[in-house]
């Protein structure tokens, strides 16, 4: 009888639209939350109104904002440094064996140094500045957008760069109308992913030496135990980077490879 | 009066070890005078696209030189605009048809609307527009020789164009390529394996011997133009030619179909 029941809703779910899937999905989420709230009945886990009303406390007091700007600001800077730098050694990496074979070795190294030790070396070398930080945000994601676009930059079409051969492209007509092309769904990728990280690192380098910023201030709350302050700036940050990641990248990946069949 | 003199000692792709490598060419000469239709003709693995790659730039471990040599001196070809028609159209597809023409022209030559005549010419009007990827396999190619005739070539490079296409559309093509090629006067190259196709269209056939290829044979195409493809006494010559040179010939006559 149950399963029947869910069979019947699921294929319900099959006919509705994409959109009202995730909808439904994300109700049933607060859902989960609101029933595991009632039961704990304690502070140390809210109930979604009750962050909802802290969230909307912070934003009015102005700190919210505030801080959430400075940490949107690092991970801008962050992400655009270590796309174009990742995105550049990817390409000479990808396209050169030699170039490949001296520094692979630097790349697994990258790839495998805890975000944690590059973020203190940092510190320690540059100062508690907010240069370290985005450096070391950055350093923490290169090699992954390296690896990514190398991948691409491996699979580069030689029929075609043959063809801005012969017909005498300059180097920028064959960077951007031949390789750049084959190389943004790679690209996006890099960046979707490194998105989700770079902000997730941001955090951890602004608890551990910034003054301002979300990373800063959840170990303020983190101090006070105000688990529904941390809950209020984690979704009002989840939430930007979810608009960031739909209403921009995901626009921009379709727009970049509206020519595939 | 700028010719093509290609003059090849030895072209050998090496292997890993000495045992493996291959000469794919070898003591290969001719001339092609200006404003001709030289086709060259040869059984799979003579070396035709090598032989391409070669005059074309592509490839420059060779012995041997591939120049344009006129009065007063002689260039390399890559040194000067040619066009390429590869055995796949070889477009970019995130490109338009008509950015894919453009994108070879100075920016002077894109704007003067010479890519969307010569994509008219083509009968490609319509799809302008369109990524090229859209179009059909003879429509790609009818983009790609737009391309190529886009740079006012002095030399025009052809690597079997019209392989893999139905019958019908490849003739329609030879036919646009002819028209093409009268308007501009172009050197063209045009490696084929398909003798019927190179006596429809070339002044003059080079034939290639198996590897490592060198030209065994130089027929100058004794029919007027305007030529048919069915012209009976197209049909005799090409009996006859394969009648004289059994031997030379045997790789071709067995079948156009078993292609590169």
């Amino acid at each position: 009888m149950l399963a029947r029941t869910l069979r019947q809703n699921f294929a319900v779910l099959g006919n509705a639209s994409d959109a009202t899937i995730r909808l439904v999905s994300l109700a049933f989420l607060l859902l989960v939350w609101t029933v595991a709230a009632l039961l704990v009945a304690g502070p140390s886990l809210p109930a979604p109104w009750t962050v909802a009303v802290s969230l909307w406390q912070h934003i009015v007091a102005g700190d919210l904002p505030y801080h959430l700007g400075v940490t949107l600001a690092r991970v801008a800077v962050a992400f655009v440094l270590a796309m174009s730098i990742g995105t550049a050694i990817g390409i000479v990496m990808g396209r050169s064996r030699g170039t490949d074979m001296l520094f692979d070795g630097w790349i697994v190294l990258g790839l495998n140094i805890p975000a944690l030790v590059v973020i203190i070396l940092c510190y320690i070398w540059m100062g508690l500045t907010d240069v370290a930080a985005v450096i070391a945000v950055a350093i923490n994601k290169i090699p992954l957008v390296v690896v990514t676009v190398r991948e691409g930059a491996r699979a580069v079409d030689r029929d075609l760069s043959q063809v801005s051969q012969i017909y005498r492209f300059s180097w920028s007509k064959t960077l951007t109308k031949v390789t750049l092309p084959q190389l943004y769904p790679y690209i996006m990728a890099a960046a979707r992913n490194g998105l989700a990280l770079i902000w997730k690192i941001v955090l951890l380098v602004e608890l551990l030496g910034r003054s301002d910023g979300v990373g800063f201030q959840l170990s303020i709350y983190f101090q006070y135990f105000d688990i529904s302050a941390i809950l209020a700036y984690t979704l009002a940050f989840v939430g930007i980077i979810f608009f960031i990641e739909s209403a921009v990248l995901r626009p921009l990946e379709v727009h970049l490879t509206r020519w595939r069949l | 009066m700028i010719s093509l003199v290609v003059d090849i000692r030895s072209k050998v792709f090496r292997g890993r070890t000495p045992g493996e490598s291959f000469t794919a060419l070898e003591h290969l000469r001719f001339t092609v005078p200006e404003g001709e239709f030289a086709c060259i003709v040869g059984p799979s693995g003579s070396g035709k696209t090598t032989l391409l790659n070669v005059i074309a730039g592509l490839d420059t471990d060779v012995q041997g030189t591939a120049l344009l040599k006129s009065g007063d001196g002689s260039i390399r070809p890559g040194d000067v605009p040619i066009g390429y028609m590869f055995q796949s159209p070889r477009l970019m597809p995130w490109l338009t048809v008509l950015e894919n023409v453009k994108i070879v022209m100075d920016p002077a030559g894109a704007e003067s609307g010479e890519a969307e005549h010569l994509l008219e010419e083509m009968g490609l009007a319509d799809v302008m527009q369109a990524f090229s990827n859209r179009l059909s396999g003879g429509m790609q190619r009818r983009a790609a020789l737009a391309r190529a005739f886009a740079v006012r070539p002095k030399l025009m490079l052809m690597d079997e164009p019209f392989v893999s296409l139905d019958a019908p559309t490849a003739e329609r093509l030879r036919v646009l390529l002819l028209d093409t090629w009268k308007a501009r006067r172009t050197t063209v190259v045009f490696v084929t394996h398909d003798l019927t196709e190179a006596l429809h269209l070339g002044d003059r056939i080079l034939f290639l011997s198996q590897s490592p290829g060198s030209v065994v044979f130089d027929l100058k195409v004794p029919l007027p133009r305007p030529r048919d493809p069915r012209d009976p006494k197209l049909e005799t010559l090409r009996q006859k030619l394969l009648a004289d040179y059994p031997k030379l010939l045997a790789g071709l006559a067995k079948a156009p179909a078993e292609s590169a």
